[in-house]
């Protein structure tokens, strides 16, 4: 049993991480809501979702069309302009990614998370969320856009 | 940075672009000049192949774990059932930092493994250990 500050922080961590390594970008965390309603409306969402375990969890990440064409236009040196597969792909491994690091850093700290693969939501405005009593919400920011992440968990 | 990677010819094994693209912008950086890339392991093996039969090798493949049609480890066991193949080292690229995975590719031949998400700096580490081991 860990804290769900040790979880919080793990979360954060783990997107931070992800960014500085791979993309060698500072994405600083904006802020954290309480109500999942309060994150941001997103357009495409990489979904990790564990439910066949005795620690389900969710691990959700959301951009909107712009933030996500940045970011991808500056990585890979051209433009993005619609959500085609390879878009979709890059969310979901991104997805995949992040969640392998909270999983492997809980692994660490005796949390058996196990993996799954990711889907991807694709939708005008939607609100990611997770269906378990417990769930962490952040906000966060890349060159001034904001991105949401949600990590929800029945017990850890 | 020197030119020593500069000949190696290495294949990039993702079904993922973006990671492709990633590790391609890390081998460019170090110079290395001759990279082919493949959606999974059936189009892998076939480039491995075609590599072999036009007299030359790959001195390296980046193979994901995870991909349709034939995994990372399904490439590598092939690869090692072949006595012209067995010998082009793979580096294992992973999500998941499980030892149980990384020990089924070593027990199976693989060179090395690196986990998602790396540096370029963790790129290079790997090429020179590969170039250690591979001497010109």
């Amino acid at each position: 049993m860990i804290s769900n500050e040790e979880v919080r922080s793990t979360v954060v961590e783990a997107v931070r991480d992800f960014f500085q390594v791979m993309l060698k970008e500072d994405v600083g965390l904006g802020r954290e809501v309480a109500d999942q309603r309060n994150l941001i409306p997103v357009d495409v969402s990489g979904i990790i979702r564990i439910a066949d375990s005795n620690h389900p969890v969710t691990f959700v990440l959301g951009f909107k069309q712009a933030t996500l064409f940045l970011i991808l236009s500056q990585k890979y040196g051209r433009a993005y302009t619609e959500i085609d597969d390879s878009v979709r792909q890059g969310v979901s491994e991104l997805a995949n990614i992040i969640y392998g690091q909270i999983k492997s850093k809980m692994n660490t700290r005796g949390v058996p998370l196990k993996m799954s693969f990711p889907t991807t939501k694709v939708e005008n405005n939607h609100l990611i969320s997770s269906e378990y009593s417990q769930h962490l919400n952040f906000i966060f920011k890349f060159q001034g856009h904001e991105f949401s992440v949600c990590f929800g968990y029945e017990s850890i | 940075m020197t030119d020593e990677y500069k000949n190696m010819r290495i294949l990039i094994v993702d079904d993922f672009e973006m990671i492709r693209i990633t590790i391609k912008q890390a081998l460019v950086k170090l110079q290395v000049q001759k990279i082919d890339q493949a959606k999974d392991g059936t189009e892998a093996l076939e480039k491995i192949r075609t590599q072999i039969e036009s007299g030359s090798t790959y001195d390296l493949v980046f193979c994901d774990w995870n991909m349709p049609k034939m995994t990372g480890i399904e490439l590598l066991g092939e690869c090692k059932k072949h006595l012209e193949l067995s010998k082009i080292p793979f580096i294992m690229v992973t999500s998941e930092s499980e030892k149980g995975n990384v020990l089924e590719a070593i027990k199976l031949g693989a060179a090395d493994y690196v986990v998602k998400p790396f540096a370029v700096e963790t790129i290079e580490k790997k090429l020179q250990k590969i170039l250690k081991m591979n001497p010109a």
